[in-house]
């Protein structure tokens, strides 16, 4: 009886520290500039991800998610745009009640093919991806002046529950 | 074509009502080592500044100078060009100060918590870097670049 009790609390114990991770990568997030020119610009755009819609592709409750790690990055520029135009980028999140939080950058983007991003592992956006006022926020180089410039940034998320 | 005409009339009336006292913060200020330009504006409720041009742009490899001291690997290959050094900064019309904020020093990788003064003339910032406590800092004073 004795060791049917150990064996109990003892897997009480290691299932409570137990911890899953789902990796999800999630739609495109739209972001636009307008009136841009040469040098350092700014696109933003309000973070459409939910947390609701990202706790069913992870199979759990929206409740149960622990922490939200950045794992890797897309972006695409709105076609027409020539590559060599966007020199470096930096995707970021704020939102009014948030610090800015720096997530994925790339200097230089490459010549050719998908633009992935390095991504900051460190930062838990669970809070930015609960908060309806958080922004997408993507810092741009230019080499030259623009009327519009569209980027969508798609992230793929460690989420914790 | 009139209406046109009329709607520019009633931006331009109409503008210096949105804008807040906060917003004097926004615009181009050079720091007392004149070595970049930084560039604020707002995101938000709250006040950001990058900089938008260095006296020194490449590296002794002749590249874009990164911000390789930066105590996050993953964001050592962003340009300095660019690089929001100051954060989050939101105004606080009683004392007239830009507070809550940080900035960053890119020559070590450090992070002081700051806030930032208008003077009178309304084109110098006195920008105080500092850890914990306001009295233990550094104070630098910014001058408003204007459009000749």
């Amino acid at each position: 009886m004795k060791y049917v009790l150990a064996l109990f609390v003892s897997s009480l114990i290691f299932s409570c520290g137990i911890k899953e991770v789902a990796n999800v990568t999630t739609k495109e997030v739209s972001t636009v500039g307008e009136f841009l020119f040469e040098g350092p610009n700014t696109l933003q755009g309000p973070s459409t991800l939910q947390l609701k819609e990202l706790a069913n592709k992870a199979g759990t409750d929206p409740n149960k998610i622990k922490a939200i790690y950045l794992s890797g990055a897309t972006v695409a520029f709105s076609p027409g745009i020539l590559r060599g135009s966007v020199e470096s980028v930096l995707v970021q999140w704020v939102s009014d009640d948030l610090p800015l939080v720096s997530v994925a950058t790339k200097s230089p983007l490459p010549a050719t093919g998908p633009i992935t991003l390095e991504a900051n592992p460190n930062e838990d956006l669970l809070a930015y991806l609960n908060d309806p006022s958080a922004t997408l926020v993507v810092d741009v180089n230019l080499t030259g002046d623009a009327d519009q410039l569209d980027a969508t940034v798609s992230f793929d998320l460690n989420i914790t529950y | 074509m009139k209406k046109n005409y009329l709607f520019v009339l009633a931006l331009i009336i109409l503008t210096p009502l949105f804008a807040t006292d906060g917003d004097q913060l926004v615009g181009v200020w050079k720091p007392s080592e004149g070595r970049s330009l930084i560039k604020i504006d707002k995101i938000g409720n709250k006040y950001y500044g990058r900089i938008v041009w260095l006296k020194s742009p490449k590296d002794e490899n002749d590249e874009p100078r990164k911000d390789v001291n930066n105590p996050d690997e993953s964001l050592r290959e962003t340009p300095l060009r660019g690089y929001r050094i100051l954060k989050d900064f939101e105004y606080d019309p009683e004392e007239k100060l830009w507070v809550g904020g940080t900035i960053y020093d890119p020559r070590n990788g450090s992070t002081y918590d700051c806030k930032i003064e208008l003077k009178d003339d309304g084109n110098t910032i006195e920008v105080r870097g500092f850890i914990g406590a306001a009295v233990f800092g550094r104070t630098d004073t910014w001058t408003r670049m204007k459009k000749k």
